[in-house]
């Protein structure tokens, strides 16, 4: 009797160690065929990029009750009218912005942290300003607790940029608003870009390049996305 | 005096008459709330609601009719009680966090789409109970039934002006309860000598819960993607200021952060100026613009829609919908001499009034676009509409909120106040599709066309910026030298030449690049002399809008829909217009709904009746065409007045009093087959007339003054809607002299039909014009009479 009771009482203890890696498991399974089937089949090339998406744990970045969702093809709610972009938005933006290891990337609007946390996956360094208290000390310490050392988070206003970290290889602004800050034009390196989402992020939105060349400013309205890049009928 | 169980007539009359005030009061406070909390076009999901109810309570009573007549007595007040302890609660539960829908996650979030088939069916009960009151006397009064429908309509009148006047005195969120105290006093009213305990412990709980509502908290939360929703979370953000009109709920919000500079230039480098923001009913109205201080004015100056004043001298400019002021600011910094503007919230008005109440070069009008450039006799060197769309796209969520300052008739009317060389000006969001651009720039084309323009791309230059598109046109066409002005302001704004007389195709993207050419291959088609096929075949509606079809938003076109699933896929086509494919959703919900509720428990009771196809054609119809006549009603006088929502009041309460008046009429009336086919023909014949004349008569008055125009709608509602309230009283009465229990099936039918008919007449009105609406309703009347042939007696 003694003995089944260890016995039972050593499989409750195995299968209790071992359900998360299963979980874990699953969640690694999910996050390759997001990357194979919405990133990759779709026209994303950029290694560095699709390792980033391979690699970060995007049901981390969600809330508990939108964990079983969070390799869902679409974005999902995080609170204070914001959301986490959908994974396929997530991945344009980084490979629009053409950035390297090496290479030092700000972030307006940190939101849940995934953005910042893709990029800090292979640059250098990412600096991220939330203007929401309540989400930027949340994803500073989730970044923290997952161990993103290269990611720097501010709570405050992004209107001026990060000027003592500037100029940037790359500014990704996730939460667009009706104006471009002069701020942020003047922190982006020359040659570097800059990448905005224009939209509702339950509808169709548009991504939008600003490129700098000396004093020439540039914009580049791209195509409009949602779920796949809409491709215009010739 | 006639008693029941202790209660007199006269005073059911009068708790009928309350109660009904309470409904239709009630009705109109939820519109505003769901206008607030989430967006317009739930404005029309409530009316369905509000006759879902009494569809519904027509089959309860058609199941239940023996047990409720015989406790008429008691029960009549418990349900006007009840319906009061309902009103005053159900906002407060549909907006607990575990009930509450978002419009944004209901294509993302399926379980949204049962949030809010919950959210219908909590809004639904208040309905149910007022109107099982008021069908439980249709029953039991059958043969007074003229008085009891009056006092019905009369107090269902009464309800639409108390509604109004109490969104004056209150804010949105104390309304309810408000209201609940009308249709309290109205079961304290019906309360019968020989009350028993029940109705006793119930008049009194109603009292408290009314009470405890009253002192508590009230406190409404909006979409969390709304304008206002996003702008509360900027740091040190507060509501500085809030009143509440019917047109709306207007707050001013300030914070340290709440930057001012739409779509300016990104040559621009200057700090952006901090200022308050304006919101209606959640949504971004503007920010307010002080005239003291120029830095202000000044970057106003760095946006696409300053380009006249960068390529003319302007001295006289007319400002449509200023809303906040952002285009008188832009004259005053442009030193122009003479400013009109117009607006027609009453409280945005209040707030321009306040900002350039030191300049005297600024006239100020209270008024629509449209009453203003039709009672104003004056020139102007250029007129300017505001802003048209929102920069965040908002996937069209204003898709069936008409827009009478967008129309092709808006246009005529603006040339023709232009001096010999005035110009208009318009400018708009780039969209992504793009429709609004187009559709401007197609109801440019036809204006011209239709003026009779011999060289139309001399009188039309337009530009772009990395958000915006604005284009100008021209009386007497634009110059060479206009053209190199514009091409200056472009290189100094890095903005792009869009549209310019002659050829500008090798500069038109050099600032804002395209990723493809299909925009230019587009305007290229648009502007050509034979678009028609490009009109017809683009995906979305752009042609230009007109008075009948004044739907600015609303882009989808069915024809486009295979094209759009082959470019974008099958699951893109709620995103590109979600307002209008939310009103398809809501109609298709409650075709079923309103069967699940109304027909299906029918069918479950047998029903005898020598008479079926009659009620059944008869009362569906009158039920089908009686909202038709009041939609297209109240969008056509809202267009009248000018003012939406004194119009729409006015509309429904001429037409209910009429019709008041009509049923008490209908009282005297011996009701035979002859009567039953002729009222509703003769309805037809002044439908059909309205359809003739009714816009012709309504511009040629549009100048008059007020009472003039009251009495215009009194004349032109009232004939109508008089004739309109005696076909259902008729067609109860008559079967009152035969089998009483075809009653409640005829009100089930009546009020199915009324149900699906709202949304539906608004589809139809998007789809085809308000014409074919009426057109249909004529028919349906004509149908209606017509089926008193298969009347047995």
């Amino acid at each position: 009797m003694k003995t089944q009771f260890s016995l039972i009482a050593l499989i409750i203890l195995m299968l209790y160690n071992f359900l998360p890696l299963l979980a874990q498991d699953k969640y690694e399974q999910e996050r390759a065929n997001m990357v194979k089937w919405q990133i990759e089949y779709r026209g994303i090339k950029d290694k560095n990029t699709l390792d980033a998406m391979n690699a970060v744990k995007r049901h981390l970045f969600v809330p508990p009750g939108n964990m079983s969702n969070a390799y869902n093809d679409s974005p999902l709610p995080i609170g204070y009218g914001q959301t986490i972009s959908q994974p396929y938005i997530v991945a344009y933006m980084t490979e629009l912005l053409e950035v390297s290891p090496g290479d030092t990337v700000l972030e307006i609007g940190t939101g849940s942290g995934y953005q910042a946390a893709i990029l800090a996956a292979f640059v250098n360094h990412v600096y991220t300003i939330e203007i929401v208290k309540e989400l930027g000390i949340s994803a500073k310490e989730r970044l923290k607790t997952l161990n993103y050392d290269n990611v720097e988070v501010k709570v405050g206003d992004g209107y001026y940029g990060w000027e003592e970290h500037g100029p940037f290889d790359g500014i990704i602004v996730t939460a667009a608003s009706e104006y471009i800050p002069p701020s942020l034009i003047d922190q982006l390196k020359d040659g570097g870009r800059m990448i905005i989402p224009v939209g509702s992020p339950f509808s169709v939105q548009t991504l939008m390049m600003i490129t700098k060349k000396g004093e020439k400013i540039k914009t580049t309205s791209l195509i409009p996305v949602r779920f796949v890049p809409f491709t215009r009928q010739k | 005096m006639n008693q029941i169980g202790g209660i007199s007539t006269t005073r059911i009359n009068i708790a009928i008459g309350l109660v009904s005030t309470a409904i239709i009061a009630f009705q109109l406070v939820l519109m505003q709330i769901l206008s607030y909390v989430q967006w317009y076009h739930f404005a029309y999901m409530i009316i369905s609601i509000a006759l879902l109810g009494f569809g519904a309570a027509g089959t309860f009573l058609t199941i239940f009719r023996e047990r409720l007549q015989q406790n008429y007595n008691w029960l009549f007040p418990l349900l006007i009680l009840l319906t009061a302890v309902l009103m005053s609660i159900v906002v407060k539960v549909a907006g607990l966090e575990v009930i509450r829908f978002d419009t944004l996650l209901i294509f993302h979030d399926y379980s949204y789409a049962g949030r809010l088939l919950l959210t219908y069916l909590i809004y639904f009960l208040p309905f149910f109970t007022g109107a099982l009151a008021i069908g439980m006397s249709f029953l039991k009064f059958s043969k007074q039934i003229g008085s009891i429908y009056m006092a019905n309509l009369l107090g269902s009148g009464m309800g639409g002006i108390i509604a109004i006047l109490l969104m004056h005195l209150m804010l949105p969120e104390q309304l309810p309860v408000v209201v609940a105290f009308i249709a309290l006093i109205g079961g304290l009213v019906a309360y019968p000598k020989n009350a028993g305990k029940l109705l006793h412990i119930s008049a009194i709980g109603s009292i408290i819960i009314l009470l405890a509502v009253y002192f508590s908290t009230h406190n409404l939360v909006p979409s969390e993607y709304k304008d206002i929703s996003r702008t509360m979370l900027l740091p040190e953000a507060s509501i500085e200021n809030e009143k509440s009109t019917p047109y709306g709920l207007v707050q001013v919000v300030s914070s340290p952060v709440l930057r001012y500079a739409p779509g300016v230039s990104l040559n621009y480098r200057k700090p952006f100026p901090i200022r308050k923001a304006v919101f209606n009913n959640g949504n971004w109205n503007g920010n307010l613009v002080p005239n003291t201080d120029q830095q202000n004015t000044d970057i106003l100056n760095y946006t696409p829609q300053s380009l006249p004043y960068h390529i003319e001298k302007i001295n006289r400019v007319l400002i449509l919908d200023a809303g906040t002021g952002e285009n008188v600011s832009l004259a005053l910094s442009n030193n122009v001499l003479d400013i009109n503007a117009s607006e027609d919230n009453a409280i945005i008005f209040g707030l321009l009034q306040n900002s350039f109440r030191d300049q005297d070069v600024v006239k100020l009008h209270q008024a629509t676009a449209r009453s203003f450039l039709v009672s104003d006799t004056s020139g102007y060197d250029l007129i300017q509409l505001p802003v048209i769309g929102s920069f965040f796209g908002n996937s069209g969520l204003n898709a069936i909120e008409p827009r009478y300052e967008l129309t092709i008739e808006a246009f005529h009317e603006m040339w023709d106040k232009l001096r010999d060389d005035g110009m208009i000006s318009v400018s708009c969001w780039m969209d992504y599709p793009v429709r609004n651009t187009y559709k401007i720039i197609a109801s440019i084309n036809q204006l011209l066309d239709e003026k009779n323009i011999d060289n139309p791309s001399e009188h039309i230059v337009a530009i772009r910026s990395w958000s915006a598109f604005s284009i100008l046109v021209k009386k007497t066409g634009f110059t060479n030298d206009h053209g190199k002005q514009v091409i200056q302001f472009c290189n100094d704004m890095m903005f792009d030449p869009l549209l310019l007389p002659g050829n500008n195709k090798a500069i038109r993207g050099i600032h804002n690049v395209l990723q493809d050419s299909s925009f230019f291959i587009n305007i290229e088609q648009l502007s050509s002399t034979n678009n028609k096929e490009f009109l017809n075949e683009y995906p979305f509606r752009i042609k230009a809008a007109t008075d009948d079809k004044p739907f600015f938003f609303q882009n989808l076109q069915w024809s486009g829909i295979n094209q759009l699933i082959t470019s974008f896929g099958e699951g893109s086509i709620p995103f590109f217009e979600l307002g209008y494919v939310l009103i398809l959703l809501t109609f298709i919900q409650i075709i079923v709904i309103a069967g699940v509720f109304i027909i299906l428990p029918l069918l479950l009771k047998s029903w005898k009746s020598n008479s079926k196809m009659w009620i059944i054609v008869y009362f569906s119809g009158i039920g089908l065409a009686f909202m038709f006549v009041e939609i297209v009603t109240i969008q056509q006088f809202t267009f009248y007045f000018g003012q939406p929502i004194y119009g729409a009041a006015a509309s429904i309460s001429i037409l209910l009093i009429a019709s008041a008046m009509g049923s008490y009429y209908s009282g005297s009336l011996r009701i035979t087959k002859k009567l039953l086919l002729f009222v509703p023909v003769v309805i037809a014949i002044l439908i059909l007339l309205n359809a003739l004349v009714l816009s012709n008569i309504l511009s040629s008055t549009m100048d008059a003054s007020l009472v003039v125009k009251i009495i215009v709608s009194i004349v032109l509602i009232g004939i109508t809607g008089f004739f309109l309230g005696i076909p259902f009283p008729a067609g109860i009465k008559y079967l009152s002299e035969g089998k009483q229990t075809d009653i409640p099936w005829a009100w089930a039918f009546n009020g199915y039909f009324s149900v699906i008919s709202t949304a539906l007449a608004t589809i139809i009105s998007v789809e085809t014009g308000m014409v074919w609406v009426l057109l249909l309703a004529a028919n349906t009347y004509a149908l209606t009479g017509l089926s008193s042939s298969f009347l047995k007696r």
